[in-house]
């Protein structure tokens, strides 16, 4: 940070804070590290909702969730590599890793969500028609689908049959450790007790639940789009059970937080008169404005109101497109909120500094701005390598 | 050898390099509290704000001189008489503090020297990620410039606010106890230079340390006990409004 | 066609994704010794030898013991009087250079009202015992060492 910016930080201080708090260390990147594994964590859980649970209403969309979770993986340490100022260096995360950190295990559970659990996945679930392909097409595309193979290029239902089996293991196994994957980063805030906004039991659990939010209304907006650039109609009854665990998931999301919010106000401890400075001011806009109206009172309106009342068919897909979109928004407020209004606040408890987002430079919006834009384009390329068309079921 | 006997041999050669250190530590954890360490006590009835031990520490320590960046810094805490409590620390104390004639009565009005408690259960160390900063045997953390990735978990740990983020390293950095110096019979540099000898320093468990007597003689307090992460840094005279 | 085909398992697509699994796992496994600092873990979780790079730094401030050697005069008139317990580089700066080559490294003598001021001028927080001036009222216009020597600082 350049010595200008932080002269201007030192000018719009209010109240007191410690010398050394006058940088926000922690900035946009960290707000998009735990949006990104969130949205891989929810995609991949309702990928599992069609494997393991067995909820047929989901399954066009059973392919598309696993490749954006795929796709947002792939991105997911970049905000870290980014924000890191010794990035060569962060594979020491992987030879000594320090494992009283909960950082530390970032990189054991990345790898293994990637390569025991995601990977194997699609694999399994695309493996006919990488066979298939792999003798059909040639060129650079025929190539990768060879390397795919694995040199293994025979298939009957017998081993068909097999993949399902064992595609459901991975699956069941997936689950727990896609808790795992978001919910450590939930533990990282959570358990700063020198922080007493994030220091907290249910933070971990306020994390998982969002996670899941965002990862749904995720899977919801790309089905819409895509659907929508190849001309085709997306289908209600799936869009309708998306719809439905998108909003029990925003039921439960919103009253653990509200809980939060209810007891902190309820205990009043020693932080609570800054911590109402903030929310009224500097935070107001993004909580209760973006976090809460527009991330959870008003998807939970329009969402029941369809659910006990119904509606045609047309309103149906403009509220689902619209309400998706919002609980995106409404997310990413509540990351905001968590990671840059936690460190908002002094440790002194008796003031406040403030936040400058950049435009340009590693930690600017340009940057984070592309960081979202990648796995949109990650995931097309997955698309179009792997179609997740519904497959023909042979009566 | 039969399978099983080879599955646990070759166990015991994947994990034990990966872990030994991890379950070493563990075990040695346990036992280290208080021997041969460093610790200081600090009277506060004494500081006087000057600010030599802030330009001092600069100076001895190449701290960027810009007011960001604090190894140890002063708080002037002025208590009015109905109750408001005003708290400053212009530069951190560097060009010492101002006559400020508040318009309403002072109660009770004091300096506060603050710097890296150097805690025995330093929440900075439990958090890093790689092992960049440490506890040494005689009670110092310090941090490993070159092996630090610059994640700033160890700055969000931090109660005390006593880490800042060097721009030209781009680690963390943070007071040593002048490990250098100490290592080597001398003081550091912010003891050295009090005028009113603030700041004692010496072996918490030497009986012949002055920090020593201290501790066994005066009514004493750390700054915030409920978080237990025993600092190394005990007030004297320390106000109920000092956080 | 080839008579005799092998008999394909229905596992052989498995084993061979987890063969390379445990390659990568057994590479990894053999390069981490050879990436890892040689001293990590010596005495902790952490790389030993930076303790040495945190001990040799140069030092600044000396022991101004040493101060007494050369000037032995003026060390023994300064610790009879009121500033005995003020080190010289308080106000003359940081003396190991100047120990190390005494006429290239020359200490400083500032000897202004403020100074004096930033510990003597009077302000709301300094405790009441400690020697303090109003600023604006104690010889505004003169310097403080008119009247006060600063080595012994009582009235001349």
């Amino acid at each position: 940070m350049e010595m200008e910016h932080l002269y201007e930080v030192l000018r719009s201080i209010e109240g007191f804070i410690y010398p050394n708090e006058i940088e926000l260390r922690w900035s946009i990147l960290i707000v998009l590290y735990p949006y990104v594994t969130g949205l891989v964590a929810g995609a991949f859980i309702l990928a599992s909702l069609e494997k393991v649970f067995e909820i047929r209403d989901v399954r066009p969309t059973y392919r598309l969730s696993l490749l954006t979770a795929l796709a947002f993986l792939i991105c997911a340490p970049l905000p870290l590599v980014f924000h890191i100022t010794h990035p060569f260096r962060g594979f020491e995360i992987f030879l000594t890793p320090h494992l009283s950190s909960a950082m530390a295990v970032f990189g054991f559970v990345y790898i293994w969500y990637l390569m025991a659990i995601l990977l194997i996945e699609i694999w399994l679930e695309y493996r006919k028609e990488i066979i298939e392909f792999s003798k059909i097409n040639k060129g650079i595309k025929g190539f990768i689908y060879k390397i795919l193979t694995l040199g293994v290029k025979e298939i009957n239902e017998e081993i068909e049959d097999f993949d399902k089996r064992f595609g459901k293991f991975i699956a069941i196994i997936g689950i727990p450790s896609a808790i795992l994957l978001h919910g450590y980063v939930g533990f990282i805030f959570g358990s700063v007790k020198a922080n007493p906004w994030w220091s907290s039991v249910i933070m971990p659990v306020i994390f998982l639940f969002s996670a899941m939010v965002s990862g749904i209304a995720l899977v919801i907006f790309i089905y819409m789009v895509l659907n929508y650039l190849k001309g085709k109609e997306p289908s209600i009854p799936c869009l309708d059970a998306m719809a439905k665990y998108l909003l029990y998931s925003i039921i439960i999301d919103f009253s653990l937080e509200m809980l939060d919010l209810v007891q902190r106000i309820y205990e009043a401890e020693e932080f609570f008169d800054m911590f109402q400075i903030l929310i009224k001011g500097k935070l107001f806009i993004s909580l209760f404005i973006f976090q809460i109206l527009i991330g959870a009172i008003l998807p939970i309106l329009f969402l029941g109101y369809i659910r006990i009342f119904g509606s045609s068919d047309s309103a149906k897909k403009f509220t689902y497109f619209l309400v998706s979109v919002m609980v995106l928004i409404g997310i990413f407020a509540t990351r905001w909120n968590v990671v840059i209004g936690g460190q908002l606040f002094s440790k002194s408890l008796r003031g406040l500094t403030i936040y400058k987002l950049g435009l340009i430079g590693r930690e600017g919006i340009y940057a984070s701005m592309g960081l979202l834009f990648l796995p949109f384009l990650i995931l097309l390329f997955l698309i179009w390598l792997l179609p997740p068309y519904e497959k023909e079921r042979r009566v | 050898m039969t399978r099983r006997d080879f599955i646990n041999k070759l166990k015991f050669f994947i994990l034990t390099p990966f872990f030994k250190n991890e379950l070493l530590n563990l075990i040695v954890q346990t036992f280290r509290y208080g021997k041969n360490k460093f610790g200081m006590v600090i009277d506060i009835s004494k500081c006087i704000g000057c600010g030599e031990c802030v330009r001092a520490c600069k100076e001895e320590n190449n701290v960027p001189k810009y007011p960001f960046y604090f190894r140890t810094w002063i708080e002037r805490y002025i208590i009015f008489e109905d109750g408001e409590v005003y708290v400053e620390s212009p530069d951190g104390g560097f060009n010492g503090f101002k006559k400020i004639s508040p318009p309403k009565k002072i109660a009770k009005s004091f300096f506060v020297p603050k710097l890296c408690n150097q805690c025995e259960e330093a929440p900075c160390v439990q958090v890093c990620p790689v092992g960049a900063t440490y506890e040494t045997d005689d009670g110092v953390v310090l941090v490993d410039k070159k092996y630090c990735i610059g994640c700033g978990y160890c700055i969000q740990a931090c109660p005390y606010g006593a880490r800042y983020f060097h721009p030209e390293t781009k680690t963390p950095d943070k007071c040593t106890f002048c490990y250098h110096r100490i290592k080597k019979g001398l003081l550091p540099v912010c003891v050295l230079v009090c005028p009113q000898n603030a700041r004692i320093f010496g072996k918490i468990d030497d009986p012949d340390s002055p920090v020593y007597k201290f501790l066994k003689s005066y009514p004493l307090q750390v700054l915030k006990s409920h978080l237990r992460t025993h600092p190394k840094v005990y007030y004297k005279d320390m106000d109920m409004e000092v956080r | 066609m080839k008579e005799g085909k092998k008999e394909i398992s229905k596992y052989s697509h498995i084993k061979r994704l987890f063969g390379i699994y445990f390659g990568i796992l057994i590479i990894f496994i053999i390069l981490r010794p050879f990436l890892i600092p040689k001293s990590f873990g010596k005495f902790g979780h952490y790389r030993a030898d930076s303790i040495a790079d945190n001990i040799n730094l140069p030092t600044k401030y000396a022991d101004i013991k040493e101060c007494e050697s050369c000037h032995e005069e003026e060390y023994k008139k300064v610790i009879s009087y009121s500033h005995k317990s003020l080190n010289c580089q308080v106000c003359h700066g940081a003396l190991s250079a100047h120990i190390e080559s005494p006429d290239e490294n020359k200490p400083l003598k500032e000897m202004n009202r403020n100074s004096c001021g930033i510990c003597h001028f009077e302000i709301e927080s300094r405790p009441s015992s400690f020697p303090q001036v109003n600023e604006k009222e104690h010889n505004p216009d003169e310097e403080c060492i008119e009247c006060h020597i600063p080595h012994n600082p009582s009235i001349k």
